[in-house]
């Protein structure tokens, strides 16, 4: 052969070598040898047996493997780099014989130093499988003497001299190969399952000792846990687990069916074999499995009969009511829900039940369908608070006429309760109804001393009795109350109020001019600007009924009247206070008195527009109109904000929506729109809110017309008829039940179904046709049907007030 | 394991007085500075069942029956701590030594 081909050759077999095709670039490597004896084609000729040798070993085919080492130690010198693959090799497939040969040509640095997780499984096997592999190994090296300790170690643990064992096992170095055999021994022997747990944890997962900890680790599990573990092992390490554990037959049964079915344990699968094992412990235990399972596999009700108990009624109907709730079907929830409570009654002792069934349904509904079952709720369980709240809470929103009538039942089921005793209280400050304010505050004041609220309102609603004794000239008792609001521990500024009382006392009864000077030391006390302290003094005037003149003269006079921001935020906050305990008259009278001065200042004041704002909102709440069209006026002619245009248009209109034209509507809409371009909540609430009213309050005459046209009051009528006895609730219920199903109606549908009842000689089609709301009679017949609800009303009372017309 | 009773390891029938004696005997088994999540779950199953309303409430309501694997805690209710006998550790190590044992000690190797 050519040297050129040879060069060849050469680059080709190590070419192929880095892409690990191993076997052509032995065939090369040959090739190049039969040519030519060269000592580098040798050595790279036995690093490809070497490689695929390793490749064969991970395909798990040691035999091949064994075969290419063998031609790989031909063309190598000993010792060899990878000899520890070679006994595994041998261990996996080899012969006892060649076992044997390969371990006595391992030395003792290797055993000890080089190859320790070899170390490690030969110590395993000699220890637990082959002892005779000893004899093979160098008699000289650590991994003997330290063999010889485990060996003691586990005979000690046979003769069950667990002390000896400990002792032994410490002389075992951390660096030995036998160091996981100490660890799993110390957790076998440990005192209780953390501590052994504490020591399985050590044992690394690449150890040989591993798959026997995850055996010692299931050995101390129990329940699921314990079954979730075996299902995953050998049917012979399970049976040794079985006996560890002291499982009886019918637990070893149980388990070997998980494992047979272990990848395909669905519902059904779960029932069966709950209802197969039901003995298996409490009966009880697997009854109320299967019970739950019926929400998910229903064709088990059968067995479930069968095996157990039948279900009562009342547990049919509750189950399927969760069901469907779990499904989101909550009319029928409810239905099931009303029929589980129908079966309630029947035996005494559920009110209860019966109470926290009618809540649930009620959390499915809105404002006044919730409020329909949180009151039927309190016949059955009269003295729950949660509910009584919800219920105020709503009258106070949304039917403040009918909160008196709740208030007072809650105050007689709840009568010391802090929550319902702070709605009574200040619904009584909202009636000006102070004695009883009084009386609920200190009530809540015996239980809560430092009640903040209850605190203040007492206070108050004191000084508002004095207040109206005064105006009643009854001074005596204003005298005693007085005194009995000075006991009390005040703030100053309370100091200063009641102070202003006593001068109103004293105006009244001895010195009008002691009390004058009483009273403006007060106010001045309290006040820094003369505007307030002037409101201030007129609504105490008003509210004594005093003469208001005679204590503003007495008091300096308003001269260069100019309001700063905080000045501005104590008069609004003084109109707040005044308007949550006297009436809005008093503050127009009061307001009256300082207009003047106040229009002035707003002139001249540089105040902030928020500040102005509020001050806006606050005359537009007690509608003081004359104050906020100048205010508007003057504060904001160049400003186009939508706030403002509707301040504009407001106070313009006295607050009063009919009156609005054409041309303010238009305005309103477009600062509507705007307020919503600038996410302006505030603007957008209240336009929206007024413009509503506009429509309330005056509706497009369009619509009269249409409604004339429908004849649509006519029309109300035989419904009216028919189902206008029915509760509140009833036809509640019955539309929502309308609401789940018509969606998949038609009304043919409907028709065709109640064709059938009403029999040849009525053509029901030509009844809806004449008039439609007959098929909403129906679609009430239909929901009760489905219901389950007597609604007293038959298709032939229909077809009387309906068929008429024809 | 959801069921509170379970939780506070209660029967269906125990009263308020045994409820809140096993609730605080959990609670001193796993306080809250060591054990956050437990205790968490401890808080929510006495919040639960605590009085006979909650009870009802939680009967009626939530009550669904139990679950597979709290059914398969009783079935298979066995004690946790086992005395290891030499033989049965024996077997163990027996039947752990299957060719995954060796392989480790080679496919690691190969690892390095």
């Amino acid at each position: 052969m050519p040297v050129s081909d040879l060069v060849n050759d050469e680059k080709q077999a190590r070419a192929l070598y880095d892409k690990r095709k191993y076997k052509d670039a032995i065939k090369l490597y040959k090739q190049l040898l039969k040519h030519e004896s060269r000592d580098e084609w040798q050595q790279a000729l036995a690093q490809c047996y070497l490689k695929r040798a390793l490749e064969f070993a991970k395909q798990g085919r040691y035999k091949e493997a064994l075969v290419l080492w063998e031609n790989y130690s031909q063309l190598v010198e000993p010792p060899y780099p990878d000899f520890d693959h070679f006994v595994v090799w041998q261990l996996l497939s080899g012969s006892e014989k060649d076992i044997t040969t390969a371990l006595s040509q391992l030395n003792t640095r290797q055993l000890d130093q080089h190859y320790p997780r070899l170390a490690q499984l030969l110590g395993m096997l000699i220890l637990f499988k082959a002892p005779e592999y000893q004899h093979a190994l160098p008699q000289d090296s650590i991994f003997i003497v330290h063999l010889n300790m485990a060996r003691s170690a586990l005979q000690a643990f046979r003769d069950e001299q667990l002390e000896d064992m400990q002792a032994i096992l410490k002389k075992i170095p951390y660096r030995s190969a036998f160091r996981n055999f100490c660890t799993v021994l110390k957790a076998v022997v440990s005192s209780n399952i953390e501590t052994c747990n504490k020591q399985l944890a050590r044992i690394p997962t690449d150890s040989p000792y591993w798959p026997l900890t995850r055996l010692l680790h299931v050995c101390g599990l129990t329940g699921s846990s314990l079954a979730d573990e075996l299902v995953q092992l050998t049917h012979q390490q399970r049976r040794i687990i079985y006996a560890i554990k002291g499982l009886d037959k019918t637990q070893q049964k149980l388990v070997e069916q998980l494992a047979k079915n272990k990848n395909r344990l669905n519902d059904k699968a779960k029932f069966n074999l709950a209802v197969q094992f039901k003995n298996l412990g409490d009966v009880d235990y697997a009854q109320r499995f299967c019970r739950a399972m019926l929400q998910h596999y229903p064709a088990g009700r059968k067995d479930f009969i069968r095996h157990f108990r039948a279900l009562t009624p009342f547990e049919e109907h509750r189950l399927k009511a969760i069901r469907c709730e779990q499904h989101e079907d909550f009319h029928e929830a409810e239905y099931h829900w009303q029929q589980s409570i129908k079966y309630l009654k029947k035996e005494a002792g559920h009110d209860l039940e019966i109470a926290l069934i009618l809540r649930h349904i009620a959390e499915k509904y809105e404002s006044s369908g919730r409020v329909l079952f949180l009151g039927e709720s309190l016949r059955y369980d009269p003295d729950d608070k949660e509910t009584h709240l919800k219920l105020l809470n709503y009258f106070y929103q949304y039917e403040p006429d009918k909160l008196e009538t709740h208030l007072k039942n809650a105050l007689k089921q709840l009568p010391e309760d802090i929550d319902i005793l702070s709605v009574a209280m200040r619904q009584a400050v909202k009636k000006q109804d102070f004695k009883a304010a009084r009386k609920y505050a200190r009530k809540i004041l015996k239980s809560d001393p430092v009640h903040s609220e209850a605190r203040l309102l007492e206070f108050e609603s004191a000084s508002m009795i004095v207040r109206q004794l005064l105006k009643e000239k009854a001074y005596t008792t204003a005298e005693k109350e007085v005194q009995k609001l000075k006991k009390q521990q005040l703030t100053k500024p309370q100091q200063l109020a009641v102070q202003i009382l006593e001068g109103f006392l004293c105006f009244s009864v001895e010195d009008k001019q002691r009390g004058l000077d009483i009273i403006v030391a007060a106010l001045e006390q309290l006040n820094n600007d003369s505007m307030v302290c002037h409101f201030q003094a007129a609504m105490e005037a008003l509210l004594c009924g005093k003469p208001v003149a005679t204590v503003l003269r007495a008091l300096p006079p308003i001269t260069n009247p100019s309001l700063s921001n905080q000045e501005l935020d104590s008069l609004c906050d003084l109109i707040r206070s005044y308007l949550k305990y006297g009436s809005v008259e008093l503050l127009h009278k009061a307001l009256g008195k300082i207009k003047a001065p106040v229009k002035k200042s707003l002139a001249q004041s540089d105040l902030d527009e928020q500040k102005i704002l509020a001050f806006c909102a606050l005359l537009a709440d007690i509608k003081y109109f004359e104050l906020l069209r100048y205010c508007v006026a003057t504060l904001s002619s160049d400003k186009t904000a939508p706030i403002w245009v509707y301040y504009r248009v407001y106070s313009k209109l006295n607050g009063q929506p009919d009156k609005l034209k054409f041309t303010q509507r238009m305005q309103l809409e477009q600062a509507m729109a705007e307020a919503h371009h600038n996410n302006d909540h505030r603007a957008l609430v209240l336009i929206e809110r007024f413009l509503t009213a506009s429509v309330r309050t005056n509706p497009p005459a369009d619509l009269d017309i249409l409604d004339a046209l429908l004849g649509k009051e006519d029309e109300i009528e035989p419904l009216e008829q028919l189902f206008g006895h029915l509760s509140d609730n009833t036809v509640f219920r019955i539309e929502r039940k309308i609401d789940s199903f018509i969606g998949n109606l038609t009304p043919e549908k409907l028709v065709r179904e109640f064709q059938k009842k009403a029999g040849k000689d009525v053509n029901l089609m030509r009844i809806v046709v004449s008039s439609p709301d007959f098929l909403t009679a129906l679609l009430f017949f239909k929901a009760a049907e489905q219901l389950n609800i007597d609604i007293g009303v038959t298709l032939q009372d229909a077809l009387d007030k309906f068929g008429g017309k024809l | 394991m959801n069921n509170p009773f379970e939780i506070l390891e209660v029967g269906a029938d125990a009263d308020d007085d045994s409820i809140k004696q096993a609730y605080l005997q959990k609670v001193k088994t796993y306080p809250p500075e060591r054990y956050p999540q437990q205790f968490q779950q401890i808080r929510q199953a006495y919040e639960t069942i605590k009085d006979r309303r909650s009870r009802l409430h939680y009967t009626l309501f939530n009550d669904v029956g139990i679950d597979f694997e709290s059914w398969l805690n009783q079935a298979l209710d066995t004690p946790l701590e086992v005395e290891l006998k030499f033989n049965q550790f024996e077997q163990l190590v027996q039947a752990s030594m299957d060719e995954s044992v060796f392989l480790k000690a080679v496919v690691n190797h190969d690892d390095e």
